[in-house]
């Protein structure tokens, strides 16, 4: 069975980067506003600091500038452009692993207390009266719940829920198969279900 | 399944947490939906798995994005035009470095278009005797002017055109003077020092042969270019008629010696005829055209075939050599014994009185005068005697001229009176009336032959009145109205109208 090629030429970001090829310098602009938040937030997620995140969003967003006469719209926009993004979270990822001396005055992110992400989560959910966590509690629990995940569970967790990518999209983007994805997020939710349920169904700590 | 399944599922537990994680996902096809929200429907713990990995899903929700600093865009944007002037700039520099290689191309490449076409055009049009049509243009000349094989047929009658084989100039050409500063022979006209005058009569020069040079030989690159630039640039019928004419003078049984006339003719017809004389031969009809060549060649038997101002040099005999005066008067010296080279014989008042008195006798006697020419020197040695001369001469002179026969005295002295008389016109320099400078590199090229004949076309009255004159003003005046009857394109000589009225149908 012959698979016919998807048309991507009907989705709204390749139209823009297509202007962009052509020399539209707006539709750019108009790029940069729909993802920079998305890019940030994963880059964040990579890095653990938001000052380099915001430093890896602007790269990101000059190597597209600089690829836009390579573009093809084979793909949809976002699989192009999160590759670029995952190849600069590695690359920066490996630096840092390469040269942590630089990164010691980092300052931290959010939710980024230094200890481990679980015992973290546990300490903040002793202290709280079971029920009574308010949003702002919320968020700080997933942040710390995700911390707690492998890198790679995290980053599918995170371009299934904050880019909605399907696991195809996941696939392509992470370079793996659908049912290694398939497999790698069911993981990663088996083990965000252990960390978060007794805080979630109960306000306590697990056992 | 058990509430430890999603803690530590066993693998067939594990495979149906990862169907209903991709139920919330929305991964799974139609058919696997139904058939896991049957098994949800019946089973109340896979149910409540289920509610749980749904209420983690939800939870994640939650997920707050950072927030963007408003300046991040504008920064974002500010490193893009950075990247766009960078580029628009090494644009530039591509585009004047493309311009620069763009011209540097477009100008080796019309030069070399223009070598090349150069060579193929040269390549082609090079003469060779490779050429097909080699012999034909070669001969365009000759085959122009011949036209047709019967007028071929009727040169060959005449001895001047027979197509015998031969000497190097066909024999019309006067001898090159011998290189040692001999004279030609030990009698002549001038002391044997001009060249040997053209037998009158059309024939070549005794013992020279008839014959013409290989063609090949005779014309230079030059000369064959023009023609096979303009045989290439003939109608296609003419080069036929011209190719045709050749095949058949080829095809004859005596192709050879007909070649050779046709070459000898038109050589001839070429360098000897002016174009006047060309064009009437041309229009001649056949019937009358032999007669017209005889008369023609005749005509043109005394006439300079070189160096002729406006004319072209004949490629089949060497020029009369172009020497200085200085140079001719130094191998004038050389020519004589040693004794004789610092000797100055100045007998021009007894010589002119000689000379007058000749041409009065000729004149009282009503026959045509002697010839002024060289010749009246010998009868002046004759008549004055050896004594005349040995008076004038140092002992050492006088001494070596009495060892030697009659005949050679009388040659040396001639010598020695020719010598005292060039020497003075060439050490005197330019005539104060604008005569030409004879010390000068460039003057000096006519023979004695050329102005004896020039003396003997005077009519009498000019020739007798120049005579009459001082013998250096003689031969300069002389040397004037040669060069002026020798400039046809030039202006006349100043000397000639004023003092010699042109007689009817003169032609200078």
């Amino acid at each position: 069975m012959v698979n016919e090629p998807t048309d991507y030429t009907q989705d709204e970001d390749v139209q823009l980067m297509l202007a962009v090829k052509a020399g539209d310098a707006f539709a750019f602009e108009q790029l940069v506003s729909r993802h920079q938040e998305h890019v940030l937030s994963t880059l964040v997620h990579f890095t653990d600091s938001l000052q380099q995140a915001e430093e890896l969003t602007q790269e990101v967003f000059l190597k597209v500038y600089e690829a836009r006469l390579r573009y093809e719209p084979t793909a949809k926009f976002t699989t192009w452009l999160y590759r670029i993004v995952r190849n600069e979270g590695l690359n920066a990822k490996r630096y840092k692993k390469r040269h942590p001396e630089r990164f010691l005055n980092t300052s931290p992110s959010p939710g980024d207390e230094g200890a481990g992400a679980e015992e973290n989560l546990l300490a903040k959910s002793g202290y709280m009266p079971a029920r009574q966590y308010d949003a702002k509690e919320e968020r700080e629990m997933v942040h710390l719940a995700l911390k707690s995940l492998d890198p790679r569970q995290r980053e599918a967790i995170l371009y299934q829920h904050v880019e909605e990518m399907d696991y195809s999209q996941i696939a392509q983007v992470m370079e793996m198969t659908v049912p290694a994805v398939k497999s790698l997020l069911y993981r990663a939710r088996r083990r965000l279900a252990e960390i978060l349920t007794p805080y979630m169904s109960e306000g306590r700590r697990p056992q | 399944m058990t509430e430890e399944n999603l803690n530590g599922p066993d693998a067939a537990g594990a495979s149906e947490d990862e169907q209903l994680t991709a139920l919330i996902d929305g991964e799974l096809s139609e058919a696997e939906k139904v058939e896991i929200e049957k098994r949800l429907a019946a089973d109340p713990r896979l149910r409540a798995r289920y509610e749980k990995l749904r209420a983690v899903d939800d939870f994640l929700g939650r997920l707050e994005l950072p927030s963007v600093s408003p300046e991040m865009t504008t920064r974002t944007m500010e490193l893009v035009t950075g990247v766009v002037q960078k580029e628009l700039r090494a644009a530039r520099r591509r585009a004047r470095v493309g311009a620069i290689l763009f011209f540097l191309l477009l100008a080796a490449l019309s030069v070399g278009a223009f070598v090349a076409a150069d060579r193929v055009f040269r390549g082609r049009l090079k003469p060779s005797v490779d050429d097909r049509d080699y012999p034909v243009f070669s001969r365009l000349d000759a085959l122009e002017a011949v036209g047709t094989l019967s007028f071929l047929r009727e040169l060959q009658t005449l001895p001047a055109f027979a197509g015998e084989e031969s000497g190097p100039d066909g024999g019309f050409a006067p001898p090159e003077p011998p290189r040692d500063g001999r004279p030609f022979s030990d009698r002549g006209p001038d002391g044997g020092f001009a060249p040997p005058e053209p037998p009158r009569d059309g024939r070549p020069f005794p013992g020279r042969g008839p014959g013409a040079a290989p063609l090949s030989a005779e014309l230079s690159s030059d000369d064959l270019l023009l023609k096979k630039i303009r045989y290439t640039n003939l109608s296609r019928a003419e080069r036929k008629k011209y190719r045709d004419f050749y095949d058949a003078v080829m095809a004859e049984p005596d192709a050879e010696r007909l070649d050779r006339t046709l070459i000898r003719f038109g050589n001839w017809f070429r360098d000897r005829l002016t174009e006047t004389e060309r064009n009437r031969l041309r229009s001649e009809p056949e019937s009358g055209r032999l007669a017209m060549v005889e008369r023609l060649f005749r005509e043109s038997a005394g006439r300079r075939f070189s160096g002729r101002p406006g004319g072209r040099r004949a490629p089949f005999a060497a020029p009369h050599p172009s020497r200085p005066p200085r140079e001719w008067l130094t191998e004038m010296k050389n020519g004589l014994p040693e004794e004789l080279r610092e000797e100055s014989l100045d007998v021009r008042d007894d010589l002119r009185a000689f000379t007058r008195r000749r041409f009065e006798e000729g004149r009282k006697d009503g026959a045509e005068p002697s010839r002024p020419d060289r010749r009246i020197l010998d009868d002046f040695v004759e008549a004055q005697g050896f004594d005349y001369f040995a008076d004038r001469l140092s002992d050492r002179a006088k001494e070596y001229l009495a060892s030697r026969s009659d005949e050679e005295k009388a040659r040396l002295v001639a010598q020695l009176i020719r010598l005292h008389f060039f020497s003075r016109v060439v050490e005197r320099g330019p005539h104060p009336h604008g005569g030409p400078d004879l010390r000068s590199a460039s003057a000096g090229s006519e023979s004695t032959a050329d102005l004896a004949e020039t003396l003997r076309n005077l009519p009498e009255e000019e020739r007798e009145e120049l005579l009459s004159l001082p013998d250096d003003e003689m031969y300069e005046l002389l040397l004037n109205i040669h060069q002026s009857r020798e400039r046809r394109n030039g202006p006349p000589s100043r000397f000639s109208p004023p003092d010699f009225p042109k007689r009817a149908g003169q032609e200078d």
